[in-house]
């Protein structure tokens, strides 16, 4: 039993002597040559070597408010709504049917809002209502409704059956950018965010949108006139995009509406 | 063998079939994102298929081969019947049924978050239900291998483990550890979101949980192949065992220090402190001893093989070295792969070093060499030696072997190395498709394609590995009993602790808990690290 | 290793002896690696991402460090060159990102959705860019130019369109346009 005993006891002690010496070299000795560790002597040295959170910024940018918008999207946007809910916004929906039409598909150049996704309309309304978002007749109706007032607008038009009958798939026929993007303009292909490959939250679904209110709003963002996308998400993407390719998206999308779509089936 | 032989064979085939699949789908990436190929028409296809590429490759194959290799040890080095083959055969019910919820679920594109899982993304549940069913099956292992050992030493108390066996058992405790990590990360952060009872995901700590299982991992898979080394290797090739000493140390020091280390695939994430970081980096250095070991074990097992062969000479006796054994060509190729993806190790894991490559291709590059070559070529020689056993069939075409190895190392060698290269580069890993026309990237287009026709190579090898063993006919022969290989020196004494797994147990648990309790424990506490979900797909 | 020496034959005696050579020589080479960290750590060659800090990851375009018009590089009070960037499913804020060639460049980083990380062309800028987490990390660029930065970590179908770009200016031209345009980007329109 000797040989046992000195195997164990040498093993645990060299391995012990190991990990106690890495730690002195990894918490004390490399830290203490370094000014973003030391600063505030050696204890906070050895928290942030640990890993301790701690600020690093300038605290004064604290105060600095965003310029693009105030919404925060939050998945319980998108939890479903109550039928009473539903009941009040279509009542409410009554002063939207000239633009955006009875059954939530518009006649106009207006954008469609039937099934479309209740965070989209709850964070475009609210940036509306706080300017975020540019238009002399959204923001004077937006102004008079209540948080609540919002929410069952969009529970009403999510409840609506969605316009698009042909959902977005990879099919051959897909302009290249709406399928595979073109990474070193750093523009990403729109079915990764606009559904057909994956739904980011708060990005709306697109099909049989009016063209031209999908080449204005996309020449908004290139210009930077709309800027309500958060961290310039939309900006980013259309800034890089030539005109002609912005119309070739927008024929796209709006080519897709419920009378003349094909329907393909869907890989999912 | 007594009982285990269909279960073997069941393991081994389950293995070897996802494997060709995962590989066509390995080389229809490489092709696709080749100047060979066109854009792949939908980005999602390309993550879906890496994403069963990874499943395959790093959960279910090893998994399986491990688990079957250990089944077979266990009959084979113990000489007794298997305890327990309905459990057995109930954890291998519980893998395929898990690789089958995953693929599906993959295959129908709810699943495309790689392997990896990075949340806050998040697929299915059925595509983590899948993955724990695969692990939990392989609990099941990890038990029988504990009872079936106990047994052997209650029968034999005082006696020597045999080496296959001690080695199995250090596996299978390894596993069941290093697991621990992902299985956390899965049932208390990822289900819970994922069946929507709540909307958000400490994406900080799932990453460090995850790091705990995503490096040991590695040591799970290799410890089959260093088993062949020791108790395969010199008996294949007419030699004797250099030191079965050696081989018991080198697989406690796996068990010791193969799971605190994880947090050095973190060196570049701002969520872990530079303290751990770089007590992990030290610890990961100290990994390769169990590995310089064996290298000096089995290199001096060849030499002896070589001289009972008339060898002579400083060097001269390589070229008595059975030259025309499979298993000989394999170790082989098996110890250059190793040299040049351990010189690569070196640089991933020295904490500064990493930042020049770190999530480039070359990492990439890196654990295909390793894994793809240095270990899976063993598998082949376990598959190989084990076959006419299981079998009762005459012994396969060495010629054939020899082929397939051949096509298997040079494949490898060309796929991997230019993958290395284009990581120094800066070429970003996981992109389905890069735009070759750049200037800054036509450059690296070359060893795309050059990577392409090694990974032809590699897919040829795996089919002729795979053809080879189905041409095997059931009691075509009658092979001669099964041995390990012997060591040199009658062993006279084997300390207590090396016979046993106690001590390195409790070491590698201890350790755990000093290089991973901290981070767990500080970024469980933090609310800023709970970040929103994304569930991935169309709404 | 083989701490129970058992006397036996000449050949064994042989073999203990060579197993110790091996043994020295492994543990020079692992003193040898751990000492290169410790020295490249010392000197600070290059510091990976090391202090912890957090931040809320809902408001990060409301309000604080991470709005919109805070981003870019600037030039602090201190003379000390600081970049900020945005990582989002798929693009990083701002789209181009300029720098002064030979001067440390300190850059802060953080993401509003998914993991990302980026990696400047050749360099060893290279960082992950974890939401809820702000990594910091200082580089030098030794030379003129423009590199690509691409995405390195897998961050959702559109993983493989999320390339920025870094120019790598004069640090005379640098000033000039600092001091006018306050947070510079090369990013068009």
């Amino acid at each position: 039993m000797d040989g046992r005993d000195t195997l164990v006891r040498r093993s645990v002690l060299a391995l012990v002597a190991l990990t106690v010496l890495a730690m002195l070299v990894g918490f004390l000795w490399l830290p203490s040559v370094h000014p973003d560790f030391t600063a505030q002597g050696m204890w906070t040295a050895l928290c942030r070597a640990a890993g301790v959170p701690a600020r690093w910024g300038d605290s004064a940018a604290d105060a600095l408010r965003g310029n693009s918008t105030r919404v925060v999207l939050d998945r319980s946007m998108a939890r479903a709504a109550t039928s009473a809910s539903v009941g009040r916004g279509a009542t409410l929906a009554l002063n939207c049917t000239m633009c955006h039409g009875a059954q939530g598909m518009s006649a106009s150049n207006s954008p469609n809002l039937a099934g479309q996704y209740p965070e989209v309309v709850i964070k475009q309304l609210e940036d509306y209502r706080s300017g975020d978002r540019a238009s002399p007749i959204m923001q004077a109706i937006a102004q008079g409704l209540s948080d609540a007032s919002i929410r069952d607008l969009a529970a009403y038009y999510a409840s609506l059956p969605k316009a698009r009958t042909a959902p977005t798939t990879y099919d051959e026929t897909l302009p290249a950018l709406v399928r595979v993007g073109d990474p070193l303009r750093n523009i990403a292909p729109c079915i990764s965010c606009h559904g057909g490959v994956d739904q980011k939250f708060g990005a709306p679904w697109l099909e049989g949108m009016p063209r031209q209110y999908l080449v204005m709003q996309l020449e908004a963002f290139a210009n930077g006139t709309r800027r309500n996308d958060a961290q310039a998400q939309m900006r980013n993407m259309v800034r890089n995009m030539t005109p002609e390719e912005i119309g070739e998206v927008a024929t796209f999308y709006a080519r897709k509406t419920a009378v003349a779509a094909p329907v393909t089936a869907g890989v999912r | 063998m007594y009982l285990a032989k269909r279960l073997v064979l069941a393991h081994f085939w389950v293995a070897f079939i996802a494997f060709l699949g995962a590989i066509l789908l390995g080389e229809w990436q490489m092709f696709v994102r080749s100047p060979l190929s066109a854009w792949v028409n939908n980005p999602e296809h390309y993550y879906r298929s890496v994403t069963a590429h990874g499943t395959v490759m790093a959960y279910v194959m090893p998994t399986l081969l491990a688990m079957g290799f250990g089944y077979a040890i266990s009959e084979l080095a113990l000489k007794r019947p298997l305890i327990g083959l309905r459990w057995a055969w109930a954890g291998f019910a519980m893998v395929v049924l898990g690789t089958a919820t995953a693929a599906t679920t993959i295959g129908i594109g709810k699943a495309s978050v790689l392997y990896t899982f990075y949340p806050p993304m998040l697929a299915s549940s059925a595509y983590y239900l899948g993955v724990v069913l695969v692990v939990v099956g392989s609990w099941v292992w990890v038990v029988l291998m504990s009872i079936n050992l106990r047994a052997w030493k209650k029968e034999h108390p005082g006696e020597r483990v045999p080496l296959a066996m001690f080695g199995n058992v250090a596996g299978a405790y390894l596993w069941a550890w290093t697991s621990v990590g992902a299985a956390s990360e899965v049932l208390v952060l990822i289900l819970p979101a994922s069946f929507g009872l709540t909307d958000t995901i400490n994406a900080g700590l799932a990453r460090v949980l995850f790091s705990w299982t995503l490096h040991a991992i590695v040591y799970f898979w290799l410890i089959p192949a260093y088993i062949a080394f020791y108790s395969i290797v010199p008996r294949a090739i007419g030699g004797r065992l250099y030191s079965d000493t050696m081989g018991r140390v080198a697989f406690a020091l796996f068990l010791v220090f193969s799971m605190p280390i994880g947090i050095h695939h973190l060196f570049a994430d701002p969520q872990v402190g530079a303290g751990f970081k770089f007590v992990h980096a030290v610890m990961t250095a100290m990994v390769t001893v169990p590995t310089f070991l064996t290298v000096f074990t089995i290199v001096a097992s060849i030499e002896i093989a070589a001289r009972l062969r008339g060898g002579k000479g400083a060097f001269g006796w390589v070229k008595a070295l059975p030259w025309d054994n499979p298993v000989m060509l394999a170790v082989t190729f098996s110890f250059v792969m190793l040299g040049l993806g351990g010189a690569g190790g070196i640089i991933n894991m020295s904490y500064q070093l990493n930042e020049t490559i770190h999530n480039t291709q070359w990492v990439t590059g890196h654990f295909h060499l390793i894994f793809g070559g240095t270990v899976v070529i063993m598998y082949f020689v376990i598959a190989y030696d084990l076959w006419p056993q299981l079998m009762d069939s005459a012994p396969l075409s060495a010629r054939a072997m020899r082929i397939q190895l051949w096509l298997w190392f040079i494949g490898m060698m060309i796929l991997t190395l230019p993958w290395h290269w284009v990581g120094l580069l800066g070429m970003p890993r996981r992109m389905a498709y890069y735009d070759y026309t750049d200037p800054a990237l036509h450059p690296q287009a070359w060893t795309v394609t050059a990577s392409t026709i090694g990974g032809l190579l590699v897919v040829a090898s795996a089919v002729l590995f795979v053809a080879i063993l189905a041409r095997a006919r059931r009691g075509s022969g009658e092979p001669a009993p099964y041995t390990f290989s012997e060591a040199v020196h009658a062993v006279a004494h084997t300390p207590a602790a090396l016979n046993g797994f106690a001590v390195w147990v409790t070491m590698m648990i201890a350790l755990t808990v000093v290089n991973y309790g901290y981070p767990i424990v500080q970024l469980a506490s933090v609310r800023e690290a709970s970040v929103p979900i994304i569930p991935i797909g169309s709404r | 290793m083989n701490a129970t020496p058992s006397h036996g034959s000449d050949a064994e005696a042989v073999a203990v002896d060579s197993e110790r050579r091996w043994a020295l020589i492994v543990a020079a080479i692992i003193v040898v690696l751990v000492g290169m960290m410790i020295l490249t750590g010392l000197h600070w060659a290059a510091m990976p991402p090391s202090r912890v800090e957090t931040v809320d990851v809902n408001t990060l375009h409301v309000k604080g460090e991470f709005v919109e018009s805070n981003l870019g590089t600037t030039l602090g009070p201190d003379g000390k060159v600081l970049v900020r960037v945005v990582a989002q499913q798929y693009s990083f804020v701002p789209q181009c990102i300029v720098v002064p060639v030979d001067t440390p460049v300190t850059f802060r980083a953080t993401a509003t959705d998914a993991i990302h990380g980026f990696v400047v062309g050749r360099s060893n800028a290279n960082t992950m860019v974890i939401p809820g987490f702000v990594a910091t990390f200082t580089t030098t660029f030794p030379a003129l130019g423009e590199h690509l930065m691409p995405c390195h970590e897998y961050c959702g179908t559109g993983h493989e369109a999320m390339w920025a770009r870094v120019k790598v200016i004069s640090a005379n031209e640098f000033l000039g346009r600092v001091n006018r345009e306050k947070r510079l980007s090369c990013v068009s329109g």
